[in-house]
């Protein structure tokens, strides 16, 4: 096809297709939301409440025929002193209970669907051992339970990085334990393989807490830069320059303000039938057509921090791979030490504590 | 003021409907521009051109999305200049987009216009069924001609996977072309 039909075939996209990017452009639009004020979803909550009414009457009719389902409000639970558990995380004190029966909570994911199968998701150097700041790596079995919380858009924030100045400052105020701070990086090659990304996470760490006030304590008190500049260092032969492009960011994570609940967990076993069903959240479109022959590199348990969560949850991270993946595509040249990896996420919680949002149906199911 | 009150505007030729077009889309006709010129001077000059372009088609033509329709038009502008300017010097972010189109499209022959009227029509039935965001990538990529590391900045989202989500779905568009004759 000739150049000019190429472009005359881009031209006559749909019109609405080029003015969702207007919208999204006037919205000065990124991943982060803004944040909600009263009055501006008052009739977004009113609707909401009316909704719970009629949800409501409709369970009270139903209760008699059904089993018991757990229906105590979320912060209104039994808060006994007994059941409290404290945690220092940064400047903040986070406080969990336990209860008998936690609430209902939505599960959502909005990964991205569709693009085609031609491997996993990402791609990395294949001597790449997966170690991670995350406290649960093979030890996931020594977790039966694990508080959940009401995510908020100040939990997690992404901030553009202009300078290393700018980043130095930004570690600095961050970190109130500065000996307790572990960090680790990892590459990601595009499908050209010719470049990668590279980022780091941080976060701090008391080896002395136990192994939930760890994970807390990796997820809240958690900052992760994302950086670009090896490869333009490496284009422009200037490997030792310090130097940030303009696509640097850092994203931050902080402790909730509101007080959480325990809910219970299912097992490391029950989490991987549920990949080999198929059952998970994922990026991609070929994970699912290799769930049963799949190897797992690792597994996590680590909380979804995406701002349309309503809660913070845990979930099971596999690390995934598979012999049919053989990064077709990619330049020879760079498939030979290259490998083709996803991650799969299942939610944690035990079934009958979640209810999957539509948008998650369509990958769980 | 909504589109239908500047289209009104300018088939009542009030000269107020330029104002309102540079009001609401000045800054998406800069983007467009900017995009594929890369600079701010020659962005500034096809955007005023733009303005009397669609003064100039108005009377004949009232688009729903006026959006769509400006930046057609701009991007027409802006290429033809590109074309103008680049005649000796090639420019690079504009090759690597193109390369990148060329690669989706390199299996495909064209003889009739009516074929490239339903590769068209395969292409807007393929973004319908992508998520928002990828189809959003691909369009800033495609159709707005964004680079790579201002797609990634926007989105927050790392290079590679952009890259990846882009080659993904050139790929399997490819497949369904291919699949259909073409």
């Amino acid at each position: 096809m000739k150049r000019k039909d190429i472009l005359s075939t881009m031209d006559s996209i749909d019109d609405t297709f080029i003015h969702e990017i207007f919208i999204e452009n006037e919205k000065n639009s990124t991943i982060l939301p803004e944040k909600p004020t009263l009055k501006r979803y008052f009739p977004m909550i009113a609707a909401a409440c009316a909704a719970c009414i009629i949800f409501c009457l409709q369970l009270k009719e139903t209760d008699q025929k059904k089993p018991q389902k757990p229906k105590q409000e979320y912060t209104d639970t039994i808060k006994e002193e007994d059941n409290k558990n404290t945690i220092q995380i940064g400047t903040k004190e986070v406080t969990y209970y336990s209860v008998e029966q936690p609430e209902i909570i939505p599960c959502d994911y909005r990964g991205a669907e569709g693009g085609g199968s031609i491997g996993g998701w990402l791609t990395v150097d294949k001597d790449t051992d997966f170690s991670t700041c995350n406290p649960t790596l093979n030890k996931v079995n020594e977790i039966q339970e694990l508080p959940v919380f009401k995510n908020d858009p100040s939990v997690c924030q992404v901030i553009n990085t202009k300078t290393f100045t700018e980043l130095e400052d930004a570690m600095q105020q961050y970190f109130t334990k500065p000996e307790y701070i572990q960090n680790t990086s990892n590459k990601y090659y595009a499908y050209d393989g010719i470049d990668y990304d590279e980022d780091w996470i941080y976060c701090q760490i008391d080896p002395n807490k136990n192994l939930t006030e760890q994970l807390l304590e990796y997820t809240f008190q958690n900052f992760q830069y994302y950086d670009y500049h090896l490869e333009l260092s490496e284009k422009n032969n200037k490997k030792d320059t310090p130097h940030i492009p303009d696509v640097s960011f850092y994203k931050i994570t902080q402790a909730p303000e509101e007080e959480g609940m325990i809910y219970p967990l299912i097992s490391l076993e029950q989490a991987e039938k549920k990949l080999r069903e198929g059952k998970f959240l994922t990026y991609g479109t070929s994970e699912k057509d290799v769930a049963e022959s799949a190897e797992i590199l690792s597994v996590v348990l680590e909380y979804r921090l995406d701002n349309y969560q309503k809660y913070i949850q845990p979930f099971y991270k596999f690390i995934i791979t598979d012999k049919s993946w053989t990064m077709e595509g990619m330049n020879k040249k760079y498939r030979k030490n290259k490998l083709s990896i996803s991650e799969i996420y299942i939610p944690a919680i035990k079934d009958e504590y979640i209810e999957y949002t539509e948008n998650a149906k369509l990958y769980v199911n | 003021m909504t589109d239908t009150e500047i289209v009104d505007l300018y088939w009542e030729r009030s000269e107020q409907a330029i104002e309102e077009t540079r009001k609401k889309y000045g800054n998406l006709l800069n983007y467009t521009a900017e995009n594929i010129l890369h600079s701010w001077q020659d962005t500034e000059e096809c955007v005023a051109d733009t303005y009397l372009a669609a003064w100039n088609a108005m009377p004949q033509e009232r688009p729903v999305y006026l959006s769509a329709f400006l930046t057609r038009i701009t991007k027409n502008l802006a290429l033809k200049k590109l074309e103008y300017l680049t005649a000796a010097k090639r420019n690079r972010q504009f090759e690597e987009t193109m390369e990148e189109m060329e690669s989706l499209f390199s299996d495909t022959n064209i003889e009739k216009e009516i074929e490239l009227k339903e590769i068209t029509e395969h292409l807007n039935s393929f973004l319908k069924t992508c998520s928002n965001l990828h189809r959003k990538i691909f369009i800033r990529r495609y159709y707005y001609f964004e680079t790579i590391n201002s797609i990634s900045k926007r989105y927050h989202i790392k290079k590679g996977t952009i890259k990846s989500i882009l080659f993904r779905m050139r790929k399997q568009l490819k497949q369904d072309l291919k699949k259909e004759g073409f």
